[in-house]
């Protein structure tokens, strides 16, 4: 991963200096206010899910009834906490990578402030009453407009930078990076258009929700993770990419599948019949870029066990990298035509399957680059490996739960949905212990998310410990992950005075 | 891998199928030919076209707005994509007392009216592509059951309506004994403080057009048997 250059080591760390510094306000903005909505999602998901168990709770009130607070739930999950920490991510990897400096960290910061206004505005907006109705698209038809300028004002300096970048050959990184910020807009804007502004076929507008539903999914969230997961695999481990043509086949699958999946959820619905069957096949085929992009990963951060031990930033990343192959996986096994599919279509299974793809597979490869980026940006050190511990052990067991309860008892509940034998409560009631179990479980991912928002937060107020070792969760190590001691950034040869 | 070859996979493969799967579908089903009975099969040579009564447009919007579909969808899969046809009520009636068996599933003049079709995310409560025959026909036999048990004492003003049946499920879902295990939420907001507990719930105009949207759906209507793909169906009067 590392590049050809004809700099000293003491001049690539000032360099490096030089471009986590110019990144240092929009990036570590994007992290924050992202945990900050992750936390108002989790909130709203536990409301929805207490609601969906026991619908008295909060009653009474139009702007917290159940189908408001879900949808509220998702789009600040995916739009507050999922889009601006992979922005954050993105621009800081490309920089890294490109070497250059970001010119225009303002614009980035106030593109950053707008995103924030109008996920607000369109979470007001939900709830009070004003949602569009479309699955992840719900916020006020207003918003969507904004929300791609500010995109484009954030994301139009990182492809300057990979365009005008003084090296020719592009990373293996780089191909993810710059792929999910090409698919994002490309995804989001062809759906915001057709659906809201060109308009069509009532189902056909259906279709192309169910298309942007998995194109987010597929062709942003997952080719974000795989940018994190290639670039901290071989930068903390300090070893190349375990399989260049593994992670070839992973990205061009990828990029050849992706784009086709998601209308499989209208199998049965009056569209083109080779629609669901072609998002069915193109979904289980999706497997196949899982497992490549998992693999080579994975295999990457395994080729140093004490490192991989140690570091919060591969625990992180290695735990979104399973996630992501369970993902495939499990999107294969849940999606076959005339067997799976029709149990898993309409069942709690779809939630659980998105849980996994946002909150399991994603977000913690996200966690990961934040346990890896941050120290770098404020220059100073994590405060408490107790704390990245407990982040670390009930989002896990969360997220395992929640997706495995979900995906699982999705299938249970399907069978009862369409076992017409038996009267429709039954079904219901195949899916009640599992909606219970999703609540509990969503507790404990607030309540690891309330300590790592902390632990951001008093890292922006640069109350980190100020220190040249990084904070590692094993006991006594000899080496650093995060490269030879005393060589780091944070008090390297290179470093510049802070202030 | 250089920025050419990176540049050009990414148009083919995402452009390719953006072309063929999203715009060309999307563009060619913008305007629906029409179907017309045939004089031969059907007996009739009309063009078929469901009706829908009501403030469907406003019933939509409160529907969307309410999330209504994240727990109901609205979409009979035919037997090769499920099993929703042998519901009773969710397709239509094995035993119409008119018109025989009305189960069909569903085509896509179904969402005339509407700018999305809210197929839904998740079946937690019932599919709603017949929720306006069921309560018609549930008002129906509680009036007849009404009249049966009253005798002399019953009289027209006691009839309950399809309207008034909704507007009580959606002022509390588990009202009704057979349905306490719902967990439906009360839209309990969408209606008028009641006076006394007794009296029936006031509806305010929200909940007016959810409810006639709700209504308009009877999914069940005869379609031409051109479109017909459950022949087995004996085409009653």
């Amino acid at each position: 991963m590392s590049q050809e250059t004809q700099q000293t080591p003491e001049q690539d760390a000032i360099l490096r200096t030089a471009i986590d510094r110019s990144l240092r306000h929009p990036v570590m903005f994007f992290f924050t206010s992202g945990a900050a909505w992750l936390a108002v999602s989790l909130v709203l998901g536990i409301i929805a899910s207490a609601k969906m168990v026991a619908p008295e709770f909060l009653d009474g009130c139009a702007f917290l009834t159940q189908g408001r607070v879900f949808a509220g739930h998702m789009s600040v999950l995916v739009y507050g906490w999922g889009c601006q920490a992979a922005f954050g991510v993105l621009i800081w990897l490309v920089s890294r990578l490109t070497r250059q400096e970001s010119r225009a960290s303002g614009i980035i910061l106030t593109a950053g402030h707008l995103w924030n206004l109008f996920v607000a505005i369109g979470l007001i907006g939900i709830l009070a009453g004003y949602g569009t109705g479309v699955p992840w698209l719900e916020f006020p038809v207003m918003v969507w407009p904004v929300l791609l300028v500010a995109y484009a004002l954030i994301a139009i300096w990182t492809m300057i930078q990979f365009r005008v970048r003084s090296t020719g050959a592009v990373y293996v990184t780089q191909w993810f990076a710059i792929a999910s910020l090409i698919w994002f807009p490309w995804v989001l804007g062809t759906a915001v258009l057709l659906i809201f502004f060109v308009g069509g076929n009532a189902l056909m507008a259906a279709a192309v929700a169910a298309w942007f539903h998995s194109g987010m999914i597929y062709l942003f969230f997952l080719p974000c993770a795989a940018a994190a997961a290639y670039y901290l695999a071989p930068k903390v481990t300090g070893h190349p990419v375990h399989s260049y043509s593994l992670s070839l086949i992973g990205f061009w699958s990828l990029a050849i599948l992706g784009p086709w999946a998601g209308m499989q959820k209208l199998a049965g619905a009056p569209i083109p019949y080779f629609l669901p069957y072609l998002g069915a096949a193109a979904t289980v085929l999706l497997g196949v870029p899982t497992i490549a992009i998992g693999y080579s990963t994975l295999r990457t951060m395994l080729s140093d066990t004490a490192k991989f031990a140690s570091s919060p930033t591969l625990r992180f990343t290695a735990a979104g990298v399973v996630c992501m192959i369970i993902l495939g996986l499990a999107g294969a096994f849940v999606n076959l035509p005339s067997s799976t599919l029709q149990i898993s279509q309409f069942s709690i299974t779809a939630y659980g399957m998105d849980i996994l793809a946002v909150y399991g597979c994603f977000s913690f490869v996200m966690f990961g680059a934040i346990y890896f980026i941050v120290p770098r940006l404020t220059r100073r050190e994590w405060l408490s490996k107790r704390l990245i511990k407990m982040h670390f052990l009930f989002s896990m067991y969360g997220v395992i739960a929640v997706a495995s309860l979900a995906v699982l008892g999705g299938l249970i509940h399907g069978q009862g949905q369409e076992d017409f034998t038996h009267t429709w409560d039954s079904a219901a009631e195949r899916a009640y212990p599992y909606l219970v179990a999703t609540l509990i479980a969503w507790c404990f991912v607030l309540f690891s998310n309330f300590f790592f928002f902390m632990h951001l937060l008093l890292m922006w107020m640069r109350l980190g410990r100020r220190s040249s070792h990084p904070t590692l969760l094993g006991h006594a190590h000899l080496e650093s992950p995060h490269g030879e001691e005393g060589d780091i950034d944070n008090a390297g040869p290179g470093s510049v005075i802070a202030h | 891998m250089n920025l050419r070859t990176f540049t050009l996979g990414m148009l083919t493969t995402f452009g390719f199928a953006w072309v063929f799967a999203v715009v060309l579908p999307f563009f060619k089903t913008r305007e629906l030919t029409p179907v017309y009975f045939n004089e031969v099969a059907d007996g009739k040579t009309d063009m078929y076209f469901p009706k829908r009564t009501g403030q469907v447009v406003n019933g939509a919007k409160v529907y969307a707005q309410n999330g209504c579909y994240v727990c109901h969808t609205q979409v009979v899969r035919p037997t090769y994509a499920g099993n929703d046809i042998h519901r009773d009520g969710w397709a239509g009636f094995k035993l119409d007392p008119d018109r025989g068996d009305t189960r069909r599933e569903t085509n896509v003049f179904d969402y005339m009216g509407e700018d999305f079709a809210q197929i839904g995310v998740m079946r937690i409560g019932e599919d709603l592509s017949n929720v306006g025959s069921r309560y018609e026909k549930l008002a129906i036999d509680h009036n007849t059951k009404q009249k049966e048990a009253l005798g002399d004492a019953w009289n027209d003003t006691m009839k309950v309506t399809p309207q008034e049946l909704l507007y009580e499920h959606l002022d509390n879902p588990r009202k009704v004994l057979s349905m306490r295990w719902s967990t439906c939420p009360s839209f309990h907001f969408m209606f008028e403080d009641k006076k006394h507990a007794s009296s029936h719930p006031i509806p305010k105009p929200e909940a007016r057009s959810l409810v006639a949207y709700l209504l308009s759906m009877k999914k069940n209507d005869a379609v031409p048997a051109s479109m017909n793909y459950s022949p087995v169906k004996p085409a009653q009067k």
